[in-house]
């Protein structure tokens, strides 16, 4: 049998077809070397291990962690053979792969995200008291979303919420909550907060929290956003970017709604303390009104003391001129009429004299 | 949303301004007996409320697997 004979292109066309066959997509383990960025679009490096190395492409807009040489990756890519010969891979997405490469990655975007200023504590907003419409992204299988709302609902009831079902995990997860996210934000009636809900895992489970798109639109969201990823130890950047963000899903469902029974205690006491109050009020009351009364009391007594007094002077002053008194005193009171020949009457303390006008002069 | 349509966040507003109305300038002992019923009241609808209203919790039907569902 001979040998299939093609022409350059042709082969090329074939080998790719069959790998696309083959292989339509893989995932490639191994660590970075010769990484670079074409003119801000095209991105090129090596994946190599101690026995070989492979070259790799990608679009700009698909690298969403940072990456740089000596990191260990884990590439979802296809294999393709060039026009020119050069076999690599075509790389749709990459991921930090081991405990070194994702703390390296991750404090890289931390550091640029934060140079950014998608963290500060300027920018971050207060989650309504008690909301009436909340949004949650998550997966409703995962035992963090049942946790969250178990305790949702244990505290607090009457309102609406709606759920975004996402993946919590692996490659397509950030896209999906990115998704989710950008929904809730564009619907008419606007949730008053968006809860991120996912249960603990380990650090490869939890690095789509760490995707720059998603982080970036966590912090660029129009409705507040709360966070409650994996446990107490476990902090990714979508908990920075957040407006608030809890240690545990549980913790979320805490901090977004009030307990319930504080709030009846709350409740029953501010009615309990009006009647004390009440009582309060009306002892005071009265006290007013018995001193009032013993006031008025008081300044009647005042005055008719004072009437009393003027009583007593006005008594004295009308003895002072009782005619009686004025004879007393030594003078004499005389009648008739004092024409010299007439006779007139002389009264003294102790005579009635009758006596006659002998002259009579104006002074 | 109770079955008053009023919230249950609206319902404990009415009654801390209830509440303050005992402590403000406009407090007036003649009402303040129907006002303290009307808080009364207003307590027990809250805890009602608060004991029997759930959570309307409903699944977004859209699929966000990708962009074009």
């Amino acid at each position: 049998m001979d040998a299939p004979r093609f022409s350059v292109s042709d082969f090329i066309a074939v080998t790719n077809q069959t790998l696309e066959y083959a292989y339509p997509t893989v995932e490639v383990e191994g660590e970075v070397a010769s990484f670079k960025v074409n003119q801000g679009k095209f991105v090129f490096f090596d994946l190599k291990d101690a026995g070989g190395s492979v070259g790799c492409f990608m679009m700009l807009f698909q690298l969403r962690v940072p990456i740089e040489d000596g990191m260990k990756v884990v590439v979802t890519a296809a294999p393709k053979l060039t026009q020119w010969g050069k076999f690599s891979l075509t790389v749709r997405a990459i991921r930090p792969s081991g405990e070194g490469s994702l703390k390296k990655s991750f404090e890289l975007l931390k550091a640029k995200l934060d140079a950014e200023g998608l963290f500060a504590l300027e920018r971050k907003r207060p989650l309504p008291s008690i909301p009436r419409h909340i949004a949650i992204i998550s997966s409703p299988q995962a035992a963090g979303y049942a946790d969250f709302i178990k305790i949702l609902n244990d505290r607090w009831g009457g309102m609406r919420v709606d759920v975004a079902a996402v993946q919590v995990q692996g490659a397509d997860a950030p896209d999906q909550m990115i998704r989710a996210l950008n929904y809730f934000s564009t619907q008419e009636q606007l949730p008053e907060v968006i809860v991120i809900i996912r249960g603990g895992g380990s650090a490869d489970d939890l690095s789509a929290f760490n995707d720059e798109q998603l982080v970036r639109t966590i912090a660029a969201s129009r409705v507040p956003t709360l966070t409650g990823i994996g446990h107490e130890v476990d902090l990714s950047l979508s908990d920075l970017a957040a407006d608030v963000y809890s240690a545990t899903p549980s913790n979320a469902a805490q901090i977004i709604v009030p307990d319930r029974r504080d709030s009846i205690r709350r409740v029953r006491m501010q009615v309990q303390s009006l009647v004390p109050r009440l009582l309060s009020i009306v002892d005071q009351t009265r006290q007013g009104l018995e001193g009032r009364i013993n006031s008025s009391v008081t300044t009647t007594e005042r005055k008719i003391d004072t009437e009393r007094e003027r009583l007593r002077q006005t008594r004295r002053l009308l003895a002072e001129f009782d005619p009686q008194r004025v004879l007393e005193r030594g003078y004499a009171l005389l009648r008739g009429t004092v024409v010299v020949g007439q006779t007139i009457e002389i009264e003294t303390l102790r005579a009635i004299i009758k006596a006659k006008v002998e002259n009579y002069d104006e002074r | 949303m109770t079955k008053d349509n009023q919230t249950i966040q609206q319902k404990i507003d009415q009654l801390d301004q209830a509440v303050a109305w005992f402590e403000s300038d406009d407090f007036e002992l003649e009402q303040a007996s129907v006002k303290l019923k009307e808080a009364a009241k207003l307590a027990a609808d809250i805890e009602h409320d608060l004991d029997n209203v759930a959570n309307d919790i409903q699944i977004v039907k859209k699929s966000f697997a990708s962009d074009s569902e």
